[in-house]
């Protein structure tokens, strides 16, 4: 299996983060996984690697090919994430799939998500839903 | 003053000669002839006067005198024709006037008490004053009458003013109601509000909670991961702790669906919305029933292929119908849904039928739609099925019946407003 650049989560629960970690780990999806416990540090982050900020050699800074996104999320939910991810460069975006992962069933949420074009998950993630999901986009 | 006259008429006698008139006869036939007027215009006067006269005394009277001076007029007629009539028919007519002037002279005197009874002075007098006692009491009576009229104007003054204070008394009552009702409207208003913060309350709990709930569950299986398998006790208390977790993770679900359900449909999601397309998406979202194998459903929308509701409690109508029937199948028949709908003179019907197992609606009926109540205990149910049914269809104006017979199985009909298959314009 292809293993992916990159995998940002982005939850506020920690256990979550956690276990989804475990799981990706597990399934050998990438060799890199981040977590951010809300959408502005995770969006502070992918600015600075969009703007080649960073140290190219340093690990922990990587571009990643999936982020998983929950909606509810303090400071800076899902949704106001998504607003400024959409206002990065073209360029850095087109090769960045995303995903909301949340445990709301709401049909304004799905909407919404449906809306932006972007994959909708209900947690709890599971081997089914991640293999679903890299079939699907790549 | 008249019959003594008609006696003192000298009597002439016929003894003169025929043809032989003396200067001193020629004399006396003149004053007869004067006398004779005389008499006639009297009595002529008398009989005007008679037909004047409106009483019938006096007529009377008047006529008999003027009968009498006729007949005096009679007598010196003869004394003047003397000469001309034989003797004894002279003294025929004479003893003639005589008779009818007599017979007169007694009629008038029996009319004469009639005449007399023209009242007296002391008669008008009594007469006056039983007047005067007539009008005493008339005006006593006026007297009477006006007390009487002063009285009633006194009671209608006083009920006037009795039903003026009434009257007040009524405004100030409706004064209180008013703002009793202001109050009621809106400690109501509060409620509400407390309500729908509790509805929230709910919805934001049971949601939160899921999270928890799901990394538990989560941590539960990279503990079972990490833990030697084959374990026969721990492979026990994974599976009651497993029953648990998805216990209370189906509660918090059930908890989020009533709390979303108790909620006013935003009216920009009302729309005419498909059942079969609905239908569908319940199919898909129910992967553990087997829908080719398990259940048999046939389904006629025809009549009536849309409703005019949210898709979100339409799916959840379908959705809790659909598991009711699946839930209380009856295990030895294999298991037939069928769901049809049709148009009704107010009411768009939808009727969702099983042969299920059934149930005694006079034992259960009354409680059948409340919330957390359950009737069996042989299968996972929680109890919110039947009431978000009925929140739904009370939401929508709506209404549903049902209708079961233990051992045969169960129809649901929804009633909802009926609204324009087309236009979705209510009917």
């Amino acid at each position: 299996m292809k293993k992916l650049e990159g995998i940002l989560l982005i939850d506020d629960d920690d256990t979550n983060n956690f276990l989804n970690n475990r799981l990706l780990t597990r399934m050998q999806v990438t060799e890199k996984i981040r977590e951010f416990r809300n959408g502005k540090q995770a969006f502070d982050y992918l600015y600075s690697v969009s703007q080649n900020h960073y140290d190219t050699n340093a690990p922990e800074y990587f571009k990643p090919a999936l982020i998983l996104l929950d909606i509810n999320m303090p400071v800076m939910d899902g949704f106001e994430f998504l607003a400024l991810f959409e206002k990065l460069n073209e360029d850095f975006r087109k090769d960045v799939v995303l995903a909301l992962l949340t445990t709301s069933e709401h049909n304004q949420d799905t909407e919404r998500a449906a809306a932006s074009n972007i994959a909708y998950l209900t947690k709890p993630l599971t081997t089914e839903k991640v293999q679903q999901l890299l079939d699907m986009y790549f | 003053m008249i019959v003594p006259l008609l006696f003192q008429i000298p009597f002439r006698t016929s003894a003169g000669d025929a043809g032989e008139i003396s200067g001193l006869q020629s004399l006396m036939l003149v004053g007869e002839l004067l006398v004779v007027t005389a008499y006639l215009l009297g009595a002529g006067a008398l009989f005007y006067l008679a037909m004047k006269r409106d009483d019938k005394e006096r007529r009377l009277i008047t006529v008999l005198l003027g009968i009498i001076a006729l007949m005096g007029a009679g007598v010196h007629l003869l004394s003047f024709l003397g000469d001309n009539i034989s003797g004894e028919l002279q003294l025929l007519l004479r003893l003639f006037y005589g008779v009818v002037a007599l017979g007169a002279a007694i009629l008038l005197f029996k009319a004469i008490p009639g005449l007399l009874a023209i009242p007296s002075q002391r008669q008008l007098e009594m007469t006056n004053a039983r007047l005067r006692e007539q009008i005493e009491e008339k005006e006593r009576a006026q007297i009477a009458l006006r007390e009487h009229q002063q009285e009633l104007e006194q009671r209608v003054h006083d009920r006037s003013a009795q039903l003026v204070a009434a009257n007040r008394e009524l405004e100030r009552e409706v004064e209180n109601r008013k703002s009793a009702e202001k109050q009621l409207i809106f400690k109501n208003y509060e409620l509400v509000k407390k309500n729908a913060d509790l509805d929230d309350f709910v919805y934001y709990a049971s949601r939160d909670l899921k999270g928890p709930v799901l990394n538990v569950s989560g941590l539960v299986e990279a503990i079972r991961e990490e833990l030697p398998p084959h374990h026969q006790e721990l492979n026990h208390l994974f599976a009651r702790l497993d029953d648990s977790v998805s216990s209370i993770h189906r509660k918090l679900n059930n908890l989020a669906e009533v709390s979303r359900i108790q909620k006013p449909v935003d009216p920009g999601q009302l729309g005419m919305i498909s059942f079969a397309q609905v239908l569908e998406e319940v199919k898909g979202r129910m992967p553990e029933v087997n829908w080719d194998t398990d259940v048999s459903l046939e389904t006629d929308f025809s009549a009536a292929p849309e409703v005019f509701l949210s898709r979100d409690n339409l799916y959840s109508l379908l959705r809790n119908l659909i598991s009711n029937s699946i839930k209380y199948r009856e295990p030895q028949r294999p298991l037939r849904i069928s769901l049809s709908s049709e148009l009704q003179a107010k009411s768009l019907v939808l009727k969702v039928q099983d042969n299920g197992i059934g149930m005694d609606l006079s034992q259960y009926g009354q409680h059948l739609f409340s919330l957390f109540r359950r009737f069996h205990d042989h299968v996972e149910g929680s109890g919110v099925g039947l009431y978000i049914i009925k929140r739904i269809m009370d939401n929508n104006r709506g209404k549903v019946e049902v209708e079961s017979t233990l051992g045969e199985g169960t129809t649901f009909l929804l009633y909802f407003v009926n609204h324009d298959q087309d236009t979705g314009e209510r009917v």
